[in-house]
């Protein structure tokens, strides 16, 4: 008898383990602006817009975004909630090399990585004419054109 | 000497009396009720296969190899199949997650909150410098 109620136990356990990735899977579903909970609406504020023209997968990433943004500190999160609008108006082809290229990016060697983080700060504290120097003889690391400071 | 003449004759009773009760009982069995009968021969079964059957749920056999939990296998076969389904998904979750803390930070969430634009990553010039790098 007892050991059918341990079996009964861990069988609860497994299935109900199940439920947040269910949840989340609900999550994606063809949710509207209005259906979104308040944590998520906060998060995605700047899409409030545009959230009903997005398609569901686009959707889906938008709610793992929310997701995530909790677990991040205060400078963290505003930079994402600042980034949001752009992201989302990225084409897929470019948001899936911006994926690869950060995945590339964190398997730099540190210093490498460090290197680059110094460089950016540098670009973000010169001049409109100093930034335009830099793009010009670093293109492949400040772009050509003009990127969010 | 003496005594173990003594010894003899009693052993010599004992066996008298003993063949006598069995005289008695196959006499009684020949013309005992068939209901009891019936139940005296259930009763027996039952106590040679409890007797066949090992008290604990560890036994070992002819070759000598313990055998653990034998007769619950047969018992709760199904029972133990569903836990060992349950315990099966349960690893493959810890391994899910596991999994999943390995590769912590590797949702949108955190390229958008990363200390370069989002769109520097999707600059063709910026991928040939990280290939670049690397390989270095």
């Amino acid at each position: 008898m007892a050991f059918r109620k341990y079996a009964a136990i861990i069988l609860f356990a497994s299935v109900s383990s199940l439920f947040p990735l269910l949840a989340l899977a609900e999550d994606a579903l063809d949710k509207p602006w209005a259906l979104l909970n308040e944590d998520q609406r906060k998060v995605l504020a700047p899409l409030a817009d545009d959230w009903d023209g997005l398609r569901p997968w686009q959707r889906e990433r938008m709610l793992e975004i929310a997701h995530d943004y909790p677990k991040m500190p205060a400078d963290r999160q505003a930079r994402v909630q600042q980034r949001l609008a752009s992201w989302s108006r990225m084409t897929p082809f470019e948001r899936e090399n911006a994926r690869k290229r950060f995945q590339q990016f964190k398997s730099l060697p540190p210093e490498k990585k460090e290197e680059l983080r110094q460089h950016w700060h540098d670009y973000r504290e010169a001049s409109p004419e100093k930034r335009q120097q830099l793009r010009s003889q670093h293109p492949e690391i400040f772009g050509v054109e003009e990127m969010e400071r | 000497m003496k005594i173990n003449t003594e010894n003899q004759q009693t052993e010599l009773r004992d066996q008298a009396l003993a063949k006598c009760v069995v005289t008695l009982l196959n006499e009684q069995a020949m013309t005992v009720d068939t209901r009891i009968a019936s139940q005296l021969s259930y009763s027996r079964q039952q106590a040679l296969a409890n007797m066949a059957m090992p008290s604990s749920g560890m036994t070992i056999s002819q070759n000598g190899v313990l055998r653990l939990f034998r007769n619950y296998w047969h018992q709760y076969s199904l029972l133990l199949t569903l836990l060992m389904c349950g315990l099966g998904l349960l690893v493959l979750l810890a391994m899910q997650n596991m999994a999943n803390q390995e590769e912590a930070e590797q949702g949108d969430a955190y390229l958008l909150a990363s200390d370069l634009p989002p769109e520097i990553y999707s600059n063709e010039g910026f991928g040939t410098w990280l290939s670049e790098n690397t390989q270095q």
